[in-house]
C-alpha cells in the first residue's frame, strides 16, 4: 500500500490523502499542512452533502431509523462504497446497491430496511425515468381486442413487506407478501397499485406490448394451466379494466 | 466586440425554480445554466418542464461531476453523454471547475487541485480530451477553497498556466476570488487584474457565508455580498461587462428578489457600457 502511493506524483498523494481523509476522518490524517478548522470545513460539507441526498431518497427509511443510526449507516456508505454514477439522482441507486451488497445490517435493523429502501428508489425511479417517445393512446378503444397503451413507466414488484404501509408511525410490520406496482400515471403523477403474484406476470406480459388484452389473458391462463376456466378469464377482464381505470393501462394503442 | 457564449445576466436553474420562474421572460432573465448531472436521463414532468425552458432561455452547462483533476481515470463516457445533452438542448457552451470530485468513486462535492507544476500538465492534458470529445473549448471555473494542500504555486498562477496549456476559456467567479482572497490572504483585485481577458466566457456571482472573520464558505444560500458586488464592478472597470449569471442553491428567496438581484449586474453591466461610450 505505502510502496504504491509512493509511486504517485506528489500533488497525486496528497489529493488522495485529502479524499481519504474527508471519507474516513477517523482512519486516516489529513495532509500536514492543512489545519484541523479548515479541514473541518471540508468534512462537513462533504458529509452534510451525502446525508441531504440520503436522506432526500429515503425519506421514510431515514425518519424510521433515527438521525443517529441514518448518519452512521451514511458514513459507512459513503467511506466504503466505490460511487461509479457523475448523476446526482442516481446516488440512490448507489446507496440501494450498498445495502445489498456491502452493507452488514446491525443489530436492531428492521429486517425490511432493504425493501423499504427499494421502493422508496423505485418511486423516484418512476418518476424521472424517461419515456421513449410519445405515447400514442385512444381512451375510448377496448383494451381486449386491442393492444393495451401501457403506463410509459410501470414496474411491479413482490416484496416479503407491506413496504408501501412502512412510516414512522408504523415501524414494525408484520411479514406479508406485497406485490406492488409503482406507475407513472396520465398526468406523469407517480402512483402505486397493490396487487398479486399472478397479476404481477400479467404486467410483464403486458409491458411486451405485442399481444391484445384477450391474448394477453389467454396466454396468462395457459401459462399457469388454466387454459378454458372461464372465471379466471373473467377475473383477469377485471383487473384490465381496473387497470385502466387507475392508468396503469393509459389505454389503445393507436 | 468580444464573442461571449450568452449575453447579459442570467441566473443558475435550479429544480426548486421550474414552478416559480414560469412565467419570466429572456429580457428579464438573459440566459440560463444547468448541472447537466442533474438533468441528464431525466424524463417525466420534470424532463417536459426543463424542455420548456431550453427552447425559451439561452443554456449554459456548468458540470460538477467532471472531476477534471482527479486521480481516477476520465470518464470519457460521461463527456460524451454531456455533449449529447448539449446538442439535445441546443447549449451554448460547458463550464466546469478546477478542481477534482472523486478519488475511487465520487464524491459529490469539490476538493481543490494542489497547486503544482506536474498537476498543471496532468489537468491540461484531461481538458483537452474533453474539448476533443465536445468539440469545443471547455470552460473552467476558480473555484472557492477553504484549504490549499500541497501548494507549490499561487492559485492564480495555477489557473493562467492551465488555461496556457489547454487552451481552454474561464468562468471567472467573482465571489469564489473574493472567498479566497478572504481565507488564503492575497489581492482580489491583483488576482482580476492578471486574468487573461481574451479567455473570459462569463462571470458568476454569489452570496457567501462568514464563518469566521478570516473564513468565508461559498455556500450560494444568501444574497450578495457588497465586497463582492464592488469586486465585480471592478471586474468590469478592468475587463468590460461580461456576461455574468447570478447563482442561488439554497434558501432560495422569491423570484421578484432574485430578478432584482440580476438587475442590479444589468445596471452594473449599464454603468461600464455609458462610460465607455
Amino acid at each position: 500500500m505505502i510502496s504504491k502511493l509512493t509511486e504517485l506524483p506528489e500533488f497525486m498523494r496528497v489529493q488522495k490523502e485529502f479524499a481519504s481523509h474527508i471519507k474516513s476522518p477517523l482512519e486516516v490524517a489529513r495532509p500536514v499542512d492543512v489545519d484541523q478548522r479548515h479541514m473541518a470545513i471540508y468534512r462537513d460539507l462533504f458529509f452534510k452533502n451525502i446525508m441531504g441526498f440520503l436522506s432526500g431518497g429515503f425519506p421514510v427509511l431515514a425518519e424510521i431509523m433515527g438521525e443517529e443510526r441514518w448518519e452512521i449507516i451514511g458514513r459507512e456508505f459513503f467511506k466504503r462504497h466505490h460511487n461509479k454514477s457523475p448523476y446526482f439522482l442516481e446516488i440512490s441507486q448507489e446507496f440501494l446497491a450498498f445495502l445489498e451488497h456491502e452493507y452488514i445490517a446491525k443489530e436492531g435493523d428492521p429486517a425490511y430496511m432493504y425493501e423499504l429502501a427499494h421502493y422508496e428508489w423505485l418511486e423516484l425511479f418512476v418518476d424521472v425515468e424517461p419515456e421513449d417517445g410519445e405515447i400514442e393512446f385512444d381512451r375510448d378503444g377496448d383494451i381486449l381486442s386491442t393492444i393495451p397503451a401501457m403506463s410509459p413507466v410501470v414496474e411491479g414488484f413482490l416484496y416479503q413487506y407491506p413496504v408501501h404501509q412502512i412510516s414512522a408511525k408504523n415501524p414494525a410490520p408484520a411479514l406479508k407478501q406485497s406485490a406492488l406496482i409503482v406507475y407513472r400515471g396520465r398526468s406523469d403523477e407517480v402512483a402505486f397499485a397493490e396487487t398479486n403474484p399472478f397479476t404481477l406476470q400479467l404486467l410483464i406480459l403486458l409491458k411486451e406490448g405485442i399481444r391484445t388484452g384477450e391474448e394477453t389473458l389467454r396466454l396468462l391462463l395457459k401459462q399457469n394451466g388454466l387454459e378454458g376456466k372461464q372465471a379466471a378469464y373473467e377475473g383477469g377482464v377485471q383487473t384490465l379494466v381496473q387497470w385502466e381505470k387507475l392508468g396503469v393501462i393509459w389505454g389503445c394503442s393507436r | 466586440m468580444p464573442n461571449y457564449p450568452v449575453n447579459g445576466a442570467g441566473l443558475g436553474l435550479r429544480r426548486a425554480l421550474l414552478g416559480p420562474l414560469s412565467s419570466v421572460t429572456p429580457e428579464q432573465i438573459n440566459f440560463m445554466e444547468v448541472a447537466p448531472e442533474n438533468w441528464i436521463g431525466v424524463g417525466g414532468r420534470l424532463g417536459k418542464d426543463f424542455r420548456s425552458y431550453t427552447e425559451r432561455f439561452d443554456f449554459m452547462c456548468h458540470g460538477l461531476s467532471l472531476s477534471i483533476g482527479s486521480p481516477d481515470p476520465l470518464d470519457t463516457s460521461f463527456v460524451k453523454e454531456v455533449g449529447k445533452f448539449m446538442r439535445e438542448h441546443g447549449v451554448k457552451a460547458y463550464s466546469e471547475h478546477l478542481s477534482f470530485c472523486s478519488n475511487e468513486g465520487h464524491m459529490y462535492d469539490l476538493m481543490p487541485i494542489p497547486f503544482t507544476e506536474e498537476a498543471v500538465h496532468y489537468v491540461a492534458q484531461r481538458i483537452q480530451i474533453v474539448q476533443d470529445i465536445i468539440e469545443q473549448p471547455l470552460i473552467i471555473e476558480n473555484v472557492s477553497a477553504y484549504a490549499q494542500p500541497g501548494k507549490e504555486m499561487e492559485e492564480i498562477d495555477f489557473l493562467k498556466a492551465v488555461i496556457d496549456e489547454s487552451g481552454c476559456r474561464l468562468l471567472l467567479d467573482v465571489n469564489n476570488v473574493f472567498v479566497n482572497s478572504t481565507n488564503h490572504g492575497f489581492d482580489a483585485r491583483e488576482y482580476i487584474r492578471k486574468i487573461p481577458v481574451d479567455r473570459i466566457s462569463y462571470l458568476h456571482i454569489a452570496g457567501h457565508y462568514e464563518e469566521a472573520k478570516d473564513l468565508l464558505v461559498d455556500t450560494h444560500g444568501a444574497s450578495v455580498k457588497q465586497d463582492v458586488w464592488d469586486l465585480l464592478d471592478f471586474t468590469y472597470q478592468q475587463h468590460g461587462a461580461i456576461p455574468t449569471l447570478l447563482e442561488r442553491d439554497f434558501n432560495i428567496p422569491s423570484v421578484a428578489e432574485l430578478i432584482s438581484e440580476i438587475d442590479m449586474i444589468k445596471q452594473a453591466q449599464a454603468r461600464i457600457g455609458d462610460s465607455n461610450d
